[in-house]
């Protein structure tokens, strides 16, 4: 049974923030409604998220005022297990929501916790996987899944405890188009009594169609409330905005001196396991802005780790132009803290030139001059492990970036970046690429074809670990569109 | 090695998983009775043997297997050595001399030697430490987290301290993967991408104990976020709830339970006999 949201004069405030998270916010949500929460990074989203799933009393310190009404009930005087009944919270990455070890005991978890009993839960996991179409994964161990079915797995067990609001926070953020899709077909499956839903997400696009109204959040404060057909021209405005972020597109420079060149490359991880990467042959140039596009599995992070230097090819040749010059790949993977060493973001940025035997006069002109470019300088003295996930990628960018390699990879560099910050990285590393390095090309991959359409001159799609377009942009993403709707029309999982 | 990868490989057999986590537990808890009821070495052996016997039923990789038996020979090997070394005994008769007694700035030094009493306590020690090592990876190998908390919460064991404990085991391979990650980080921002074939063990060590800290934060943030997630499905310590599915004793189980129970009753009884005899 979906439930009617109320805010009145809602405030919320963190004790390091300049300004209130949120500011005034009214909402008025009927029930059963389905509602798309924008707005750029730090404008309040998630904290809204948070404060209508009555978790933001846990956080230390914030402070809340104002009154939420859902169903009668303000979530957060509730206790756990009524709270969560009453409202389900998705949020961006599976991997730091999944309690458990198996599918089973994941959808389990929640209702174990509503204390309801074991012949209803049997019966209420079967109902939940069912929606999601993962009933055949009911006793697989998490660690089985990919990406996208651990997604889904996590929207399984927040239905099963049939709330009457679910949330969702940036729920594709980190899926493939496929996946994306299958994500908002169990969205589609939901009976026509089911929750009512708001959705925060940067990628708005497949959410128009599903969508009642939209909501866009500037500074905490509701800036636009909008209804129906306003949908589609705020949609187009965001494109505009973002084409007028955008760099201009060099045309394929293929005559340019190659920084890499790969022929026939073969790998597997073990003599008797598949291979991830087979028969692949191409050239990366100077100059080159190279996209790479492909499922979950297409050996996409395989080929930038293979390049990075972080696994031998099984077969075939791997050329560097200057083999001596070291180090001359860098490589920013796709969890930015796993990049994060040091105490402080000068010492981040210092710390790869310091490696390599900088004087200390050319390690700071190195760190001015990737502050200066990722927007740092006034983050210099911070701890890096307290910035927000924004500022945390650019910090491992840049960190990255005084290598001064020649050749950049990115295994992901746009997820969960609104916008602008996305428009404002890739427009950096273009405006590097362009004055001819470091670095002298950026390969990056991405799910998001609009990224690729607008920040590559040249996209490869990697299919099965083959390469299967490689080319200008428009013709080798519309190879690629044409191989998702072709699956999923068959209906299998990439 | 990636340890993480090398755990995940783990094979128990399925009937080895099946078997109730509270037989489990209170075997692991017979065994530990076994450490303090015996003296001599040759029966903590035989301990430490019929500790190991669930393990023949779980399939390691190679890799594993030989650092896990490299684990348990340095675990009785360095016991043994310095309870050998440091063993001052009243009557305690050097086995061989390392380092003879020697007078230096007016002052005579015992020297350093190898005492047959203090190996033989040392490997009582040792064998007690790698009988309980055995018989507890067995079960945690084999049982998963949620079975595990299930069958805590059914021994009263507080289900905060229950949550705490199996969570802990859980992230276990998340925190081995967290560091490999880290140290893959290392590798790539130092430009240094293999290891190196020169020695350089100081330098090793000081890049290892440099990732401690970005690996405390990492592991603390995912420890928040795992809070903040099951707070959000309504996982509160201090209230009842049910578990799926339900944990039930096959018959064999439960009388595999009275046998271990009636061990404890005898190990109980024979030690007041004894006090009362003495």
């Amino acid at each position: 049974m979906p439930a009617t949201i109320t805010c009145r004069g809602l405030q919320c405030a963190f004790p390091t923030g300049e300004r209130p998270a949120l500011q005034e916010v009214a909402l008025s949500l009927p029930a059963g409604t389905i509602v798309l929460l924008v707005g750029r990074s730090g404008a309040g989203k998630s904290t809204l998220l948070h404060a209508l799933a009555g978790l933001l009393a846990d956080d230390v310190a914030i402070t809340r005022q104002g009154a939420i009404d859902i169903a009668g009930h303000d979530p957060q005087s509730l206790p756990a297990a009524r709270r969560a009944a009453l409202v389900g919270l998705v949020q961006q990455s599976p991997d730091t929501q999944i309690c458990t070890t198996t599918v089973e005991a994941e959808v389990a978890f929640g209702l174990e916790n509503l204390g309801i009993d074991a012949k209803e839960i049997n019966h209420r996991i079967d109902e939940a996987l069912r929606l999601v179409g993962m009933r055949e994964l009911r006793y697989r161990h998490v660690t089985e899944l990919s990406g996208g079915q651990r997604q889904r797995l996590v929207l399984a067990a927040v239905l099963a405890m049939r709330p009457q609001v679910l949330l969702l926070d940036e729920p594709l953020s980190q899926l493939d188009p496929a996946a994306a899709s299958q994500f908002l077909a169990a969205i589609d499956r939901l009976p026509s009594d089911g929750p009512t839903i708001i959705v925060a997400e940067h990628r708005t696009a497949p959410w128009i169609e599903h969508a009642d109204r939209l909501i866009l959040l500037e500074a905490g404060q509701v800036a636009a409330d909008l209804g129906g057909d306003d949908f589609a021209a705020w949609d187009a405005a965001i494109q505009s905005l973002k084409a007028q972020e955008a760099p201009a597109r060099a045309a394929a420079n293929q005559t340019s001196s190659a920084i890499v060149e790969i022929e026939r490359l073969r790998f597997a991880f073990g003599p008797r396991r598949p291979l991830v990467l087979d028969e692949l042959t191409f050239a990366a140039h100077a100059g080159e802005r190279i996209a790479l596009l492909g499922a979950n599995g297409s050996g996409k992070s395989t080929l930038l780790a293979l390049l990075a230097g972080l696994h031998k090819p099984s077969a075939g040749e791997l050329r560097f132009a200057d083999a001596k010059s070291s180090p001359g790949v860098g490589l920013v993977r796709q969890n930015p803290d796993t990049l994060l060493l040091c105490r402080t973001v000068w010492d981040e940025l210092a710390f790869a030139p310091r490696c390599a035997g900088c004087t200390s006069r050319e390690v700071e002109t190195r760190v001015r001059d990737a502050a200066a470019r990722f927007r740092l300088e006034a983050l210099l003295d911070r701890s890096p492990l307290l910035l927000s996930q924004g500022e945390r990628l650019r910090v491992a960018v840049g960190a990255t970036f005084t290598l001064h390699a020649p050749l950049l990879l990115l295994d992901e560099p746009t997820t969960g970046q609104d916008p602008l910050h996305e428009a404002q990285l890739m427009r950096t590393l273009t405006e590097a690429v362009r004055a001819g390095g470091p670095p002298e090309c950026v390969m990056f991959s991405t799910h998001d074809l609009h990224v690729a359409r607008t920040y590559a001159d040249r996209v490869i799609v990697l299919d099965g670990g083959r390469v299967m377009a490689d080319g200008e942009p428009e013709a080798a993403i519309e190879a690629y569109d044409a191989l998702l709707r072709d699956r999923l029309a068959r209906g299998r999982e990439l | 090695m990636n340890w993480s990868h090398a755990l995940r490989q783990v094979e128990p057999r399925p009937w080895l998983v099946r078997v109730d986590p509270r037989l489990k537990l209170l075997w692991v808890a017979t065994i530990s009775l076994g450490c303090i009821w015996f003296e001599s070495t040759p029966m903590l052996a035989a301990l430490g043997a019929v500790a190991a016997l669930p393990l023949l039923a779980i399939r390691f990789p190679w890799r594993a297997a030989a650092a896990y038996a490299a684990i348990v020979l340095l675990v009785i090997w360095s016991t043994i050595y310095s309870q050998g070394v440091f063993y001052r005994g009243a009557h305690g008769r050097p086995l061989f001399t390392i380092i003879p007694a020697f007078a230096w700035n007016g002052e005579t030094y015992a020297g350093l030697h190898f005492y047959a009493e203090g190996a033989q306590y040392g490997a009582g020690q040792s064998l007690r430490l790698v009988a309980n090592l055995l018989a507890g990876s067995s079960v945690a190998l084999s049982t998963s987290p949620e079975r595990l908390m299930a069958a805590l919460i059914r021994l009263r064991i507080p289900t905060a301290l229950s949550y705490m404990g199996t969570a802990a085991l859980r992230s276990l391979p998340l925190a081995l993967e967290e560091w490999a990650a880290l140290r893959l980080a290392y590798r790539l921002r130092s430009g240094r991408l293999r290891p190196g074939r020169r020695w350089a063990p100081f330098r090793r060590l000081r890049e290892e104990l440099r990732l401690l800290e970005p690996l405390l934060a990492t592991t603390l943030r995912r420890a928040s976020a795992l809070a903040f997630a099951v707070r959000a499905r309504g996982f509160d310590p201090a209230q009842p709830r049910t578990h799926f599915p339900p944990l039930a004793m096959r018959a064999w189980e439960k009388l595999a339970c009275a046998a271990l129970a009636a061990l404890w009753l005898a190990a109980i009884y024979v030690t007041v006999a004894g006090w009362q005899a003495g």
